[in-house]
């Protein structure tokens, strides 16, 4: 009996951190994002155990938001993603589609990196 | 034998009708299979301000379900059309950005438009496209490149559109950019009426009778959320059920412990804004259930941002289906909420219902 609960949580906590692919277009292109428990990401980075703080190089300035602060305040309607992505990464936000037609958009970081403006959000919100 | 089956039968079913009727919380989403939202996706409205147009389509889309049926969907409102050809026509809120009221009359009066159309021509799959280039444009124009408000001209009849300030009916020699972009003379005016003639032949008309906007603020405190829920549920409950549009501190899907609304029941820098976080948003409520667990009604919250619940309160669920079905492998489906009843109502400023 203990043994199948340790084996469940086990399982339950891997598959929390599981990477999930999921397929949008950008402008009909096909864009294939990374998602995990709180990140969703374009390239397959292998960080681990993402949501743990255990970030790949590539994604260490998400551990980094929560002590950034927006240069101005955010009005109606926009949210801290999109504010994040054009006033600290200098990103381009695009707008990508599923098959579905559901849409989210992301941030296209300089290097090519795209990176969901919920995720930039989140860790921002950190605090 | 049998007898004694029906009794049971009957009293079965009785008591899981009073069950899931206590507290008018009957199980219902508007985007389940034949409801009027079937089909429609979730939209993102990309950071840019224009959450009542996208509110208010949700209204119109489920309005032209019950005239066109399945049809509605292949003329699946357009928010920036509305709010483009819109905001030029209102002279007397300067500053101010449209509401949910003005998107569903002005919509009402004149049709909707089919969003696929202005997509294609102001930007392939985004409307950001579209303001990212009139962004652009004017902030070319501007000595302090800070982002938002295009400084042009002297006129107080400021609009906002595509979270710049336009300055509408005048022309100015150096909106050249903005100009290329739109084929014509930069102005808020030309925009609306570029996308006028965009719509003119993608436009179908949404009969709506009439519009019921229930304030916070007519009300008492003690009587506001009773006011807003009766607003919400008559138009879940109705012969043709439809959304309503609510207006609330948006930062309540962020932090569910949020308590936004002023004591005079409206929203200043006393009330949502004393956050510090978020502003006012209007979103749709399309769906409204009852939560065992947590022995509460819980309304269905589609947000316009987009189809994943990342940044959202991990204690709010995260809808991640598809109109009450399984997502589909390898696609995202999500970005809509289920919301205490408590917790939105006392963040709620509006509930506006259209009435069919």
């Amino acid at each position: 009996m203990k043994l199948t609960i340790f084996y469940s949580i086990l399982i339950s906590s891997l598959l929390a951190n599981a990477e999930v692919k999921l397929d949008f277009k950008v402008n009909n292109n096909p864009l294939t994002i990374y998602k995990y428990e709180n990140v969703r990401v374009s390239s397959s980075l292998k960080c681990g155990k993402l949501d743990q703080g255990l970030f790949c190089d590539e994604l260490k300035f998400l551990n980094d938001l929560k002590n950034y602060k927006l240069k101005k305040e955010i009005s109606d309607g926009i949210t801290y993603g999109s504010a994040i992505c054009n006033e600290k990464l200098e990103g381009i936000i695009v707008m990508a589609t599923t098959s579905v037609g559901g849409q989210n958009a992301f941030c296209k970081m300089k290097n090519g990196i795209y990176v969901e403006l919920g995720t930039l959000g989140y860790y921002f919100n950190l605090k | 034998m049998r007898l004694k089956y029906l009794i049971i039968l009957f009293i079965i079913s009785f008591s899981n009708l009073a069950f899931s009727q206590s507290g008018s919380c009957t199980e219902m989403r508007l985007d389940a299979p034949g409801g009027p939202l079937e089909g429609f996706p979730v939209k993102h409205q990309d950071g840019i301000g224009l959450c009542d147009s996208y509110a208010g389509c949700v209204v119109i889309n489920a309005a032209n379900f019950y005239k066109y049926g399945k049809d509605a969907f292949k003329n699946d409102c357009s928010p920036i059309a509305l709010a483009g050809m819109l905001t030029p026509k209102i002279n007397s809120k300067a500053h101010e950005r449209l509401t949910v009221e003005e998107v569903i009359y002005y919509s009402n009066k004149v049709g909707s438009c089919h969003d696929g159309v202005v997509l294609e021509k102001f930007g392939g799959d985004s409307t950001k496209d579209f303001c990212q280039e009139l962004k652009f444009a004017f902030n070319q124009l501007k000595p302090n490149k800070d982002g938002t408000a295009a400084s042009i001209g002297q006129s107080n009849q400021e609009k906002v559109y595509c979270g710049i300030k336009l300055t509408q009916s005048q022309s100015y020699d150096s909106l050249d950019l903005v100009a290329k972009f739109l084929k014509t003379k930069a102005d808020l005016t030309i925009v609306a009426n570029e996308l006028e003639s965009v719509c003119r032949n993608h436009t179908v008309s949404v009969d709506i009778k009439d519009i019921s906007p229930v304030r916070a603020y007519n009300h008492q405190p003690a009587d506001r959320m009773k006011a807003l829920k009766q607003a919400i549920d008559s138009a879940l409950d109705a012969n043709k059920p439809m959304p309503s549009a609510v207006k609330f501190c948006l930062h309540v899907l962020y932090d569910v412990n949020t308590n936004g609304i002023a004591s005079d029941g409206r929203f200043d820098n006393t009330g949502c804004m004393r956050n510090g976080k978020h502003g006012r948003h209007t979103a749709p409520v399309i769906g409204r259930r009852f939560n065992k667990k947590t022995n509460s009604c819980e309304y269905l919250v589609r947000n316009s941002e987009g189809t994943s619940c990342s940044e959202y309160d991990k204690r709010l669920e995260c809808d991640k289906t598809l109109g009450g079905r399984p997502c589909p492998a390898g696609t995202e489906c999500g970005g809509q909420v289920w919301v205490p009843e408590k917790i939105l109502l006392s963040n709620t400023m509006s509930a506006v219902k259209a009435e069919l």
